[in-house]
This record gives C-alpha cells, structure tokens and sequence, in this order.
C-alpha cells in the first residue's frame, strides 16, 4: 500500500473515530439483530440455522455499514477529494477501512450471538478465518455497489436491489465453508472452500480496483 | 432487407422445433419423450450466454468510446438475455413438473440461473433509476460488468463444485447429452436449433438496439 493510501485511511479512521455515532450505531444494530432472533428463535435452534443466520445478520450489517461509507462523501468532499488524490486509492483506502470495521463488527455480533444462542464451533481457528475472509469479501463488493448507487443519486433501499443479488456467492461460499468450520470437517474437504473464497475476494478486489475510476469520474 | 442469417435464424428454429418434436428418440426410464427438452430448453441458455458476452463487450466498449450508441446496444443484450433466461427458466421447470414432480428445486443449477436473472434484473432497474444519460450508461456499464463476473461464478463455477449433489442432468451422475448423443438423429435437431437460436437472439437484440436508440432521442 503506497502512503497517499495509508494517509487517507488514517484520514478515514480518524473521521470514523470524531463522529462515533456512526459505529456505534452500527454496534447496537448488530446487538439488537442479535437479540431479536435470539427472541424469535426462543433458543431452539440447530447448527445449520445457527450459522445461516449469523450471516444474514452480518449481510444486513455490513449493507448498513457500505450505505453510510459513501453517505457523508457530499458533492463537495468528492470535488476535494477528486483535485487531491488518484480514484484507486480512494477505493484502497475504502476497502481496507470497510473490512476493518466489518471484522470488528462480526468479532462483536459473534461474540452476543455466541453468549445469547450459544456456540456449536468445533474448529475456531477456521471459523474466524472464514469470518474475516467472508467479511473482507461483503465489505469489498458492497463498498463498489455503494459507491455506485452513491453516484447513481439512488436511496439505500435501491442499494439494496443491487447488493444481494451480487454478494450471493461469495456469501454462499462463506456459509459452506463456516458451516464445515463448525463441524470440525477435515482439511482436505474445506480446502477447497477456502481457495474459493479467496478466488471471489480476489475477482471482487480486482473488479473494484479496474471499475471504481469509471464510478469515480463524472 | 433482410440479411441471409435472419433467414437462416427462421429456418434453423422452425426446423428444428418441427423436427425436435417428430424424431425418434431413445427412449430412456423416467425421461422419456421428456427428452426433446433438449432442444428447447438447452439452446434457450446459449442464447442467453451469446447475448450477456454480447452485453459485456458492448459495456467494456462504451466505457472505452463513451457513445450511447454503444449503450443502447449494451443495454438491448441484456434485455434480451434476461427474456432467454426466464424462457430457460420456464422450459426447465416444465420439464422438471413432469420428471421430477416439482416446478422447482433448490438445486445448485437452477439457483444459479435464478440469481443471475436476479443480478440482471438489477441491471434494469438500475438503469430505470438512473435520469441522466451519460451517467446511466456509465454506471450501468460498470454494473453490467460486475455482473457479468458473477454470473460467471454462479453458471459455471458453483455448478462444477457441487456437481455431486445436484439432480440435473449432466450432475451428479445424471444422464445428459454425454451419455446419449451417440444418437446422431438427436445431435443433428439439437446443434441446428443452438445455432438457429442464437441467431433468432440476435435479431431480436438488434431489433431492441433500434428501439432503444428511437426511444434515447
């Protein structure tokens, strides 16, 4: 990562930090989805749904959090930010400030899930390996889509339309590959779950890197 | 003046469509004349996979020349490409009501093909939202080609990893054309009525293009 990269992050980081209203906002989110299903599913539950539904938590989650990356970026903000520095680094500074606070937000979500409806995981290490990779893959998309619909001039609700139907594999991917965490499968059957996963992440990051200066430009 | 492949479009789907239902066929346990799906069901998916390569190279192309020509006939692909998948969609489900009893499963193929309708679908809309119309084309090109790559990964990826546990044929040990086109009779319907409907496709799309384009001015 170059340093005009690392100093908007820091900038980015630092704008989250000031206006905490944001991330927390977003914490009580994810604790209240939490507590809502832990409330409809009066705790009984099996495996299956266990994982299944923590995703979903998360997809709706990390939607909340792609809609306002892009929210506070005003018409004027973009104009200083259009005369100071390349579009590729603004979307490298977006993805890795997403995928932090998505990371930190799943770390959060698990951590009420698991004391609320328990915690079934056999193999830890591959469950939150899967997590942050899942997360790295939701952020990255829907940070594209939301820098998109931001452009398009479209509300949250349109966002919506375009994000799920795109995140679909990647968010199929990570439900596979956390459920076989969960069920301490062996290696040599997730493996090949995992180096999909990555492939998507990869496609995602560099579709974003090729099509965000299209986006960026008006 | 109509071009030699528009003829050729007719005459290789009307052919084809007439022959399909009148050939002998081998006659396989559960399938049955069920059979001739192929056909029908099977070219509708190569048409559909002509016009979204088709939609693609349009969308790379506008955000290279910026000219809405280009958009419109990026944007008419794909119209076109989302009336293939649903007829895919329908023919498929047909021929599953009589084979496996249900409309729909949740199999890893028909998934695929529902979700990439999905992500087309969003295309279109994006496209209905969107006022200005340089920014539509270039934003929706930009969509069109994110869409594109997952599409890729539904259709051709996700069907190949869990081929095992998908009931359609061609997965999961299922018969296929593989396993009966030593039947030269079905060869000779099923790679005329690919082509015919690619072509028919194509004409269509063209004739979205013109539509398009009269309805930007």
């Amino acid at each position: 990562m170059t340093a005009p990269t690392l100093h908007l992050l820091k900038h980015y980081l630092k704008l989250e930090y000031k206006s905490k209203a944001t991330i927390s906002g977003l914490i009580i989110y994810a604790a209240a989805s939490v507590f809502i299903c832990n409330l409809v599913f009066n705790q009984s539950i099996n495996s299956a749904t266990w994982n299944a539904l923590l995703w979903i938590i998360l997809l709706f989650i990390c939607m909340n959090a792609s809609v306002k990356s892009f929210n506070h970026e005003n018409s004027y903000r973009f104009l200083l930010y259009y005369q100071l520095v390349a579009p590729n680094t603004i979307i490298k500074a977006k993805i890795v400030h997403s995928t932090a606070i998505m990371v930190l937000l799943a770390l959060v979500t698990l951590g009420c899930y698991s004391f609320m409806l328990g915690n079934p995981v056999n193999n830890n290490v591959l469950y939150i390996t899967t997590l942050v990779l899942g997360c790295f893959g939701l952020a990255t998309t829907l940070t594209l889509i939301a820098a998109l619909s931001s452009k398009a001039g479209i509300g949250p609700g349109m966002m919506a339309v375009l994000g799920f139907p795109v995140i679909i594999p990647q968010l199929m991917a990570s439900i596979k590959l956390s459920k076989m965490a969960m069920d301490g499968l062996d290696w040599s059957v997730s493996y090949r779950y995992l180096i999909i996963l990555i492939a998507l992440n990869i496609i995602s990051v560099s579709l974003s890197l090729i099509l965000f200066p299209f986006i960026w430009k008006d | 003046m109509i071009k030699w492949w528009k003829i050729l479009a007719i005459i290789l789907v009307s052919g084809s469509a007439v022959a399909g239902l009148l050939i002998p066929v081998p006659r396989m346990p559960i399938l049955n004349e069920t059979i001739r799906n192929l056909f029908f069901h099977v070219p509708m998916w190569f048409a559909m996979m002509y016009l979204l390569v088709a939609s693609l190279i349009l969308s790379i192309k506008y955000l290279r020349n910026n000219e809405l020509n280009t958009d419109a006939a990026a944007s008419a692909n794909a119209q076109v490409g989302i009336l293939f998948g649903v007829l895919g969609i329908i023919t498929g489900s047909l021929w599953a009501k009589y084979t496996w009893g249900t409309w729909w499963t949740n199999d890893v193929k028909l998934n695929g093909a529902a979700a990439t309708l999905f992500v087309y679908t969003a295309y279109y809309l994006l496209r209905t939202a969107i006022e200005d119309e340089t920014r539509r084309a270039r934003l929706s090109a930009v969509y069109s080609i994110f869409a594109f790559s997952i599409m890729i990964v539904l259709l051709w990826v996700l069907p190949r990893l869990q081929s095992s546990d998908s009931l359609h044929p061609g997965n999961g040990g299922n018969p296929a054309f593989k396993q009966y086109d030593l039947d030269n009779n079905m060869r000779l319907v099923f790679y005329p009525a690919v082509i015919g409907w690619i072509l028919l496709a194509a004409w269509i799309a063209e004739i979205q293009t013109k539509i398009n384009k009269l309805s930007q001015q």
